[in-house]
């Protein structure tokens, strides 16, 4: 417990230091856009990923217009012009025309990540043009916390509008503020690990989530608009299902008959069990409880119908029920089925 | 902090002092240490089924977080995490094991939930001593909701202890639903707390969830929810103690805790306490302020005893007061019957009263039980009965339903006094007011020839203090002794309805000895300092006019309503009642109790928009216990009734003091 004696005595030190954040804070810019219609704040913040003034910032709407205004740090005013963007990542590159700026260097990504992902408890330090209280010449923002989670933010039942679908950082400072999206988070000596998210809600939880996109994700992205090699959208999503995609199965495929889904949290019980069906052999009983479908928690009758929809043919499928006060797992082998070609969407 | 200042000092002097990087990563790691040490008891809980919204939020339905705090299953969490009260819980143990689990008890002070799960030798966290939580000091709050592998971690300091009235530590960690439920936990990995939303304003489960993640986080201290842990675990339900005393003055920090009033039937009114009583120690912690009291009490739980020291009349004493979850509303048990009323007399204790039964109501308890007008009441199962006041105070003790034996004496059909013995099964509240009542006869008539003193009738005057006008009417009968009801009229604003109100009233004034008053508002409407006018202004009429203090009553109407219904809930031992024409009430009665009578007549006009607003209220007053009765009248509620309504208006002031 010595380190806890020593560790006393140092609380009230600052996380950063004076001379890390003065050598952060150059790479940062102050972008205005589009909004101010719809009450759609109009401005972003964005950080400088080379000299010759590429800039990294979240794709929103403030980037409507194609042509943003880009302040530095010391007040200096440009145009920006949207070289790409990657709505998949949220991630949109802006270019101004200077040279021999500061900037982070993104590297090359096929040569290793030099962005070690930071674990939970980590110190951070945030930069961001929240609010915009930054004017001119005024450096953004900085506040600090630390990172609280590294999780995904689940994309199922849309709990989360955000389209990144990969791990992010959840931080413990509050970032979600109009403006501080395309901002960064840093570790307190200076190193970058993420651009600041969208402000999103969790849906789940009925909160703002403070999350910033770790960088090692964004990475390629950034180099291929950078260099011109940017191939268009790729689908990053790969649980979500195209939008109007008929469900494969229903639960009467596995011999599973529902209780009638009246209110939206009806919860997801076994009314009857089709004789001779794999459910059957299986061991369901009537009046189990569903609550697992693989490793999704099914809260309703819905969301059941909708995980067993979207099963793939063929395989297994574990199921895990209540009965009585016990949890019982099972496995179901999933019917091999050919999925009708998907009507095209017009 | 003493001992780590000295190592500070020691470590600063030393050569190779560590630089403030090395200090910093180095608390990077004790974090991490921190939370990997009490990670294995923190645990995920999901909930299937249930509600959507609760408070008018939004209910959580991700996962959430608890604690384990016995190696055989059980597990502490937040009760907010069940607001939507689910069908089915289920716990992720940090192993992978899934089980399902059982609420056992909620404790509604703290906002606790205790689970069960049908497990064995779980890893319990290590708990801080209450002496070792230090403001200033770091505090990690933890949580299981974001990710299943790692908890989720937000740091900041210990902000305060004995928050919320004593109840919790408050943090600037973020708390939020992301780990209400979690542990608040110190660097050596012990838990020091349990996070909850939790207010000082407000007692409901979703109480200050609207501060999640603004830097006030709460934590219930760990050792306080050990020591409840016990009768939890027998599936007790916890829930804060009350003692039934109201105090006058609402200035937690600046006024002394008097004694305002005791609850019928609360734990305070048996301990004895009386009114006036002055509380000057709770728990042996000295009492100067409401709200040190209030700090006293938010800590304890129904079935916890409370030990105060008061003073009454400069005299200490000591009482021990058990506490307990809900006092009942207090439902006045009655018989149906008046009595007649002896006139007020300067020397009234000199002269024995004769209890002699004016009126039985029609098809109530007393009529069923035998009780006849002419009556004389002698006692009680027993106990004689000297006056109206120890009559009234024997029924009090009775419940709804209970039968009571009445010793009578009454006139046999010789025309001789013998003694009769009925039973009589009380009724609770409210009692139907009779459609039909005979009018007070005179003790003596007045007639002709007789030394007839002037009756007063109708009169304008001013009030020698404020010099503030009214108007009255006074009937002939006003000049005796025979004791008079009272309506203070207040007008609605900007139309003293002088002409109206007499039409209306008069007729009833003087076949039910009822004077009238009407003071008038200043400028348009009434402000809060008419409240001491109006006082004012009866104890004046009080000192001139035999008025009966059982039946001053207030009438407003349409805006004046919340006016006459405030000053009634306000000085429930100065006025008995209030008549509401076509408007509600300001907010709800106090509990009614044998100090506060309350009698509330509310007329609905059918025509008016009001109206179905207004049978909502009746319908909850009698759920109260209330005495309530409604007078339905046609129109649109603008013009003032009369005809039937006065009647019954009449009738109604009349019985205020049945039995």
């Amino acid at each position: 417990m010595s380190i806890c004696f020593l560790l006393c005595g140092s609380q009230l030190l600052p996380a950063a230091d004076d001379e890390m954040i003065a050598e952060v804070q150059p790479k940062l810019v102050k972008i205005f856009g589009a909004g101010g219609l719809r009450n759609l704040y109009s401005y972003n913040t964005g950080f400088l990923i080379s000299s010759e003034g590429h800039i990294a910032t979240i794709w929103n709407h403030v980037l409507d217009q194609n042509a943003v205004t880009v302040i530095l740090h010391d007040g200096r005013r440009y145009e920006g012009k949207v070289l790409g963007a990657e709505p998949g990542l949220d991630l949109a590159i802006v270019k101004i025309d200077e040279t021999q700026l500061e900037h982070f260097e993104i590297g090359d990504p096929s040569s290793g990540s030099p962005f070690p992902l930071a674990a939970p408890g980590t110190r951070i330090v945030a930069f961001s043009n929240m609010f915009k209280v930054a004017t001119g010449d005024e450096p953004v923002s900085v506040i600090q916390g630390v990172i609280a989670a590294r999780t995904k933010l689940p994309t199922r039942r849309g709990a989360y509008e955000s389209s990144f679908p990969g791990e992010v950082y959840v931080i413990d400072a509050i970032t979600n503020n109009p403006g501080a999206g395309g901002g960064i988070v840093t570790t307190v000596d200076g190193r970058l690990l993420g651009m600041i998210g969208k402000e999103v809600k969790n849906a789940d939880l009925n909160t703002w989530v403070n999350y910033a996109i770790p960088i090692s994700h964004l990475q390629q992205a950034m180099t291929e608009i950078m260099t011109g090699n940017f191939r268009s959208s790729k689908n990053t999503d790969d649980d979500k299902k195209p939008a109007g995609q008929v469900p494969l199965f229903h639960s009467t495929d596995f011999g599973i008959v529902m209780l009638p889904n009246v209110v939206p949290r009806t919860p997801a019980y076994v009314d009857r069990i089709l004789p001779g069906s794999a459910a059957e052999v299986a061991g369901l009983k009537p009046n189990d409880l569903i609550l697992f479908v693989g490793d999704e928690l099914i809260q309703s009758c819905g969301e059941f119908l909708d995980q067993i929809g979207r099963l793939e043919s063929g395989g297994k499928v574990k199921l895990i029920v209540r009965r009585e006060n016990v949890l019982i797992t099972t496995e179901l082998p999933i019917p091999r089925k050919s999925r009708p070609p998907a009507k095209p969407l017009r | 902090m003493a001992m780590a200042q000295t190592e500070t000092v020691v470590v600063a002097q030393s050569a190779d002092a560590p630089t403030q990087k090395e200090l910093e990563l180095a608390e990077e790691r004790v974090f991490r240490l921190a939370t990997s040490l009490i990670a294995p008891s923190i645990v995920r809980i999901e909930t299937v089924g249930g509600l959507d919204e609760v408070d008018g939020i939004l209910a959580v339905n991700g996962s959430t977080t608890g604690v384990i705090v016995g190696s055989d299953g059980w597990i502490v969490t937040s009760a907010f995490n069940f607001i939507s009260k689910p069908t089915s819980i289920l716990i992720t143990l940090p192993d992978g094991r899934k089980f399902p689990a059982k609420l056992t008890a909620t404790d509604t002070l703290r906002m606790l939930a205790l689970l069960k799960i049908d497990a064995s030798e779980l890893p319990t966290p290590i708990i801080a001593p209450p002496e070792s939580v230090e403001v200033g000091a770091w505090a990690l709050a933890l949580g299981r909701s974001l990710s299943p592998d790692q908890p989720s971690v937000s740091i900041g300091v210990i902000s305060a202890k004995e928050r919320v009235w004593g109840k919790a530590i408050q943090t600037d960690a973020k708390v939020s639903p992301v780990n209400y439920g979690g542990p608040l936990i110190d660097l050596e990995g012990r838990m020091t707390g349990l996070l909850v939303p939790l207010s000082p304003q407000s007692q409901t489960v979703s109480a200050g969830f609207e501060w999640y993640d603004s830097g006030i986080g709460f934590a219930i201290p760990a050792a306080d929810v050990m020591q409840a842990l016990p009768r939890m675990q027998a599936g007790e339900n916890l829930r804060p103690g009350l003692m039934g005393i109201s105090f006058a003055g609402n200035d937690l920090s600046g006024d002394a805790p008097v004694v305002e009033r005791v609850r019928f039937q609360s734990p305070a009114s048996a301990a004895g306490i009386l009114v006036n009583d002055v509380i000057v120690a709770a728990d042996n912690i000295p009492i100067a302020r409401l709200g040190n009291l209030k700090h006293v009490l938010g800590r304890k739980y129904a079935g916890d005893q409370l030990q105060l020291k008061i003073l009454r009349k400069n005299e200490p004493q000591e009482v021990t007061i058990p506490l307990v979850a809900e006092i009942p509303p207090w439902d006045e048990a009655t018989a149906g019957f008046l009595l007649k009323r002896n006139s007020l007399s300067t020397n009234a204790e000199s002269e024995p009263e004769k209890l002699i039964v004016r009126a039985v109501f029609p098809n109530s308890p007393a009529m069923s039980g035998g009780l006849l007008a002419g009556d004389e009441i002698l006692a009680i199962d027993g106990e004689s009965v000297p006056t109206a006041d120890s009559l009234r105070k024997l029924l009090d003790r009775r419940k709804p339903g209970d039968q009571p034996r009445f010793t009578l004496r009454r006139q046999n059909q010789n025309n001789q006094p013998e003694e009769v013995q009925v039973s009589i099964t009380l009724t609770g509240q409210p009692l139907p007011v009779p459609g039909e009542l005979p009018a007070i006869a005179n003790d003596k008539p007045l007639s002709e020839g007789e030394n007839v003193p002037k009756a007063k009738g109708r009169f304008l005057e001013k009030l020698a203090v404020n010099g503030r006008e009214y108007w009255g009417y006074a009937p002939a009968s006003a000049t005796g002794k025979q004791p008079h009801g009272l309506i203070v009229w207040l007008h609605p604003s900007g139309n003293s309805m002088e002409a109206a109100v007499l039409k209306s009233l008069k007729v009833e004034c003087d076949r039910r000895q009822i004077m009238l008053v009407g003071p008038k508002a200043e400028g348009k409407g009434w402000t809060p300092e008419d409240v001491d006018f109006v006082k004012a202004l009866v104890e004046h009429l009080r000192s001139e006019y035999p008025i009966d203090p059982g039946r001053i009553v207030v009438m407003g109407q349409t805006d004046s309503t919340k006016l006459a219904s405030f000053l009634v809930f306000k000085d429930p031992a100065i006025y008995r009642g209030a008549i509401l024409v076509g408007g509600p009430t300001a907010g709800q009665p106090p509990e009614r109790d044998p100090a506060a009578r309350l009698h509330l007549n509310l007329t609905i006009p059918e025509g008016s928009r009001t109206a179905d607003g207004l049978k909502k209220l009746v319908e909850s007053l009698k759920k109260q216990k209330s005495a309530i009765s409604t007078i339905f009248v046609s129109g649109d509620g603008s013009e003032f009734p009369d005809g039937a309504w006065a009647e019954q208006i009449g009738i109604w002031i009349d019985q205020i003091d049945r039995f």
